[in-house]
């Protein structure tokens, strides 16, 4: 240095763009700092005789060389485990420890082992779930930016609906006058049956119930993909359709779809323009085939793109990014204001129409007429699922903890032992954290393996279609090490903090460690555990028995024992009526059919046909919103409702065709003060005006989750739905003449039919399946606790030997050490069910506030679980200190 | 470290410490190498010998002074260990325990 200070800044300067070249300052980042100097320091002296060699470019380049090839690890990880050397050799002394210990005491390691990787699994499952329940419709590109329409359709000052299908005008209304709107685009749902003539074969037909008309737009809007034909122009003009791939098979095989004609079965012809991608499964709304909005332009006289009162229509709408949303809405309001208002004040309505977040459909959204309802789902009871996963788990590393530390006083002897020699307390925390990471590491193993095996048969219980590819994705593994991670310090840390405390002189000397604030953390952990199972069990019954009042409840209408067909696509004309006619004397002839009745709507189907109605005199103002129902004269009979006034159609009045029946919700809201009152009575519906034939009891449309809604008979022939009432068990050789009587009367129609009964109880398959996962939850929380028991319970046993043996002596019976024994253990278990009872109590009453019909909470479901909980916790103490209790003393004593 | 053996270059590298005496380190080692023994070598290859040398006990270092060539930065100079001395001593010795095995050698000889 003396000599170098002087020259060194002259150096400096002169080579100053040299010294500091990337590679060396690389070196210095990387490089111990102890070394770095010497290093440099030759890398300059060999840079200064290579440039007298080979001058100063190439020397340049060797330096770079020279520097780069210091980065290597005897150089970089030199002396960076200086001091950490010994704990790097210590930790396979503590891996080595770790499985002796493990071999030692299989049973604990096999109880903690079996809890972790059950907890981590069942969390991992749920996690993915709920993943992929939040994925829905987040794969369109501006999906954060689009925004459904709600119409909300307000009546005499009063909220009359909330329905995710609005009129076609407001799509147009706000693209046109609110910059922030960049696209909008509609849906109008359709089914029915669509044929394909190939030159030379027999058609193909099928009934297809995922159709909608949409504007061209769609492909701006949303991410849908095309495989063949061009987005911009696919939809464009009348009687185009583009189709699934799936579907593009079904029809067409190995042809090219494009070009081809489709049937539909009002015999319109539709051009097939373009081919696209299935939809995800992840998508809210689903479809097979889109017809070009044009078509639909040209069948209702444009009513479908500028009406104001025709809500039947998915609208949404893509606005510019970062809109401020309230802000827009309020305007739109006011606009709609103006432009709705002398509407509004002539029948006394408002109608609201709110943008809604396309993302928050799937899991939020509970409107009137949603797209496929049967897939949506309440996102708080996905969370709830999610909630329990993490008890199951909080479970499992509470076992770890309580087993840790109410086994450490056998670890004592060897805590002291190393302190003496000379361990750190560091070192023994890392000691006891390492066992942890090492249980935690073999049991999430197990985890990866029990959720790749019960992957699917997880999914064919719960229905949920996880696809299985999330398992590769590299989210999932995150979270398998964070799950790891975080289990192995959580459950480690505190036994860890507990072991490495204790003083080696009172230690060697023997003297057992046992403190009252571990025995009080253990006890409120186990607390815990039980809480959590009460609550689950509380909770499954009373999520079961909700789903059974709603599946026994009178719905006012009956459904067993009824096959419903769908009825032929036809154009109900008097050609059409003749034949129904036929066909129904030939059926009610079939042995063992008690009767057959047309109509436009079955249970179990969500009505769309409503309109305005009000009273010729009295009654509210303005127009009541109700669905309507075209039924035959056999409708009110077969289905056993109840008429309370007036009387049913009847073919002696073929006047009858000007009357209707209604059912006792809308009596109510046409204020009529009894039923009866209204028989007679003359309603306005559109144009025409109807007179009230009878009255009937309200039954379920729909299923208990909804509320009933006022209804309209109206008389006909309607061809959607044949309805037929068995009075036999064997329903085959119905079916089976069924059959052959549709072939004959309605040629060229598919036939399609279900009973009924089964088809309303789907739309509870969700509720069910909720119902069933919370049960496999619930079982499994209850078992990983009582494994914890299992095992605290086989210690204190076992601590107790000596004890137990000297009681036996003095004339203690087997009987009363069991009581001594098991005390201790029920008492937090006694506090966990007073605690759980009134959470369970809280939180179940929230639940059961979202079903507008719902059981009410019986205290029994408490008694039962908690007795439930007694018992299981009672047997596996007992398991463990029967043993003990049964033991001779004479060779109890000999213990030790 | 009766045991332990060394390999052909850390065999070459120790020799050299021990003849460079005040001058042995990295650069002027490498140097030295690459001028006697026409022989190309990697900078780093002769400091991570060094160091393994260092680590097994056979030479022993200390920062030194630093000159202009250097840019000012220290050199660390090695000296050989007592029981590196003996390594080298033995080393020499086995080899010519063998070279006296070879029979061509006995006859020209």
């Amino acid at each position: 240095m003396e000599d170098g200070t002087s020259t060194e800044n002259i150096w400096m300067s002169k080579k100053n763009e040299m010294s500091l070249t990337w590679a060396i300052r690389l070196l210095k980042l990387i490089c111990p700092e102890r070394l770095f100097e010497e290093i440099e320091g030759d890398l300059l002296q060999k840079f200064g005789t290579d440039v007298r060699l080979m001058g100063e470019r190439k020397a340049k380049r060797r330096l770079v060389w020279n520097a780069v090839r210091f980065i290597r690890p005897e150089i970089v990880l030199r002396n960076k485990f200086s001091l950490p050397l010994i704990q790097f050799y210590m930790i396979s002394n503590y891996i080595k420890i770790a499985f002796r210990n493990f071999a030692k005491q299989k049973s604990y390691t096999l109880l903690n082992v079996i809890g972790l990787s059950l907890g981590m699994a069942a969390s991992l499952l749920i996690i993915q779930y709920v993943k992929y329940e939040r994925s829905f419709d987040t794969f369109h590109s501006h999906a954060k930016d689009v925004y459904r329409i709600q119409y909300n359709g307000w009546q005499n000052g009063k909220l009359n609906f909330e329905s995710a299908v609005a009129v076609p005008a407001v799509g147009p209304a706000l693209k046109n006058n609110f910059p922030e709107v960049e696209e909008y685009t509609r849906f109008l749902p359709i089914s029915g049956i669509i044929k394909y003539e190939r030159p030379g074969e027999e058609p193909i037909s099928f009934r297809e119930e995922r159709a909608q008309y949409a504007d061209t737009s769609i492909f701006k809007v949303f991410d849908f993909k095309l495989s063949h034909g061009n987005p911009a122009t696919c939809l464009k003009g009348v009687n185009k359709v583009i189709i699934a791939e799936s579907i593009a098979h079904k029809y067409f095989q190995k042809e090219d779809p494009l070009g081809k004609r489709l049937i539909t079965n009002d015999d319109q012809l539709l051009e097939v323009t373009g081919v696209f991608k299935d939809v995800p499964e992840n998508s809210h709304i689903k479809f097979d085939f889109l017809v070009s909005y044009e078509t639909l332009n040209a069948q209702t006289k444009d009513q479908s793109a500028t009406s104001w009162g025709w809500y039947d229509f998915y609208c949404f709408v893509l606005l510019k990014p970062n809109t401020d949303v309230p802000a827009l809405q309020a305007k739109w309001d006011k606009y709609v204001a103006t432009v709705r208002g002398e509407d509004w004040k002539k029948y006394n309505q408002k109608q609201e129409f709110i943008l809604r977040p396309l993302t928050s459909i799937h899991l939020y959204s509970k409107l009137l007429y949603e797209t496929s309802p049967q897939e949506l789902r309440d996102g708080d009871s996905v969370y709830a699922v999610s909630i329990i996963a993490l008890f199951i788990l909080i479970i499992a590393w509470v076992n770890y903890v309580n087993l840790a530390t109410a086994r450490s006083f056998k670890r004592a002897n060897e805590v002291g032992v190393r302190k003496v020699v000379g361990a750190f307390r560091n070192q023994l925390i890392s000691q006891f954290i390492t066992e942890s990471f090492i249980l935690n590491i073999i049991a999430a193993v197990l985890a990866i393996a029990i959720v790749r095996l019960s992957w699917s048969p997880f999914s064919a219980l719960t229905g949920w279609n996880i696809p299985l590819e999330y398992m590769m994705r590299k989210e999932f593994w995150l979270l398998v090490m964070f799950l790891f991670l975080i289990g192995a310090l959580l459950s480690g840390f505190y036994p860890a903090i507990i072991l490495s405390s204790f003083k080696p002189v009172s230690v060697l000397k023997g003297k057992v460690i046992r403190s009252a604030a571990g025995n009080f953390l253990r006890k409120s952990l186990v607390v815990f555990q039980f809480v959590a199972s009460v609550f689950l069990i509380s909770g499954s019954l009373i999520v079961y028995q909700q789903l059974n009042f709603m599946k026994n409840k009178d719905l006012g209408v009956s459904i067993d024992q009824t096959l419903v067909m769908k009825g032929p696509q036809i154009v109900v004309d008097s050609l059409y009526k003749k034949n129904f006619e036929a066909f129904k004397t030939e059926i009610l002839r079939v042995p063992g059919v008690k009767g057959i009745t047309a109509s436009s709507n079955i249970p179990g189907v969500e009505n769309y046909w409503t309109n305005g109605i009000r009273r010729v005199s009295g009654g509210p103002e303005g127009n009541n919103i109700v669905t309507n129902i075209a039924i035959d004269y056999d409708f009110i009979p077969q289905y056993r409702i109840n008429v309370i006034a007036g009387q049913n159609f009847d073919r002696k009045f073929p006047s009858d065709r000007r009357r209707v029946i209604i059912n006792r919700s809308l009596a109510k809201e046409l204020e009529f003060e009894e039923p009866k009152l209204a028989v007679g009575e003359k309603l306005i519906s559109g144009r025409d005006t109807v007179e009230i034939a009878g009255v009937i009891e309200d039954f379920h449309q729909m299923s208990l989750k909804t509320p009933i809604i006022p209804l309209v008979c109206r008389l006909g022939t309607p061809g959607s739905f044949y309805s037929i009432k068995l009075e036999t068990a064997n329903y085959k050789n119905v079916v089976k003449s069924m059959e052959d009587q549709w072939k004959t009367f309605f040629p060229g129609n598919p036939i399609d039919y279900f009973f009924l009964d089964q088809f309303f109880n789907r739309q509870y398959e969700r509720d069910d399946r909720f119902g069933e996962v919370f049960g496999l939850f619930t079982a499994l929380a209850i078992f990983i606790a009582s494994l914890g028991l299992v095992g605290l319970a086989s210690f204190m046993t076992l601590q107790r030997t000596r004890e137990i043996g000297i009681r036996k002596v003095m004339g203690s019976s087997s009987s009363g050490i069991i009581v001594l024994l098991s005390k201790g253990f029920m008492q937090p278990v006694l506090v966990a069910i007073a605690l759980a009872c009134p959470l369970g109590w809280w939180l179940m009453g929230l639940w059961l506030q979202s079903f507008p019909y719902r059981t009410s909470i019986n205290l029994w479901v408490f008694a039962i679980s908690g007795i439930l909980v007694l018992l299981i916790a009672f047997v596996s103490v007992s398991s463990q200190t029967l043993k003990a209790a049964l033991t001779k003393p004479a060779e109890t004593l000999k213990y030790e | 470290m009766g045991k332990e053996y060394l390999g052909e270059f850390e065999e070459l590298i120790l020799t050299l410490v021990a003849a460079l005496q005040e001058d042995a380190y990295g650069a002027a080692i490498s140097e030295e190498i690459e001028s006697r023994l026409k022989r190309d070598v990697n900078l780093s290859a002769v400091h991570v010998t060094l160091y393994r040398l260092e680590d097994k006990g056979l030479i022993k270092s200390a920062l030194g002074g630093g000159t202009k060539e250097r840019g000012g930065r220290r050199k660390r100079i090695y000296t050989i260990t007592s029981a590196g001395m003996a390594m080298l001593r033995a080393m020499k010795e086995a080899r010519i325990d063998l070279w006296k095995m070879v029979p061509q050698l006995k006859i020209s000889g």
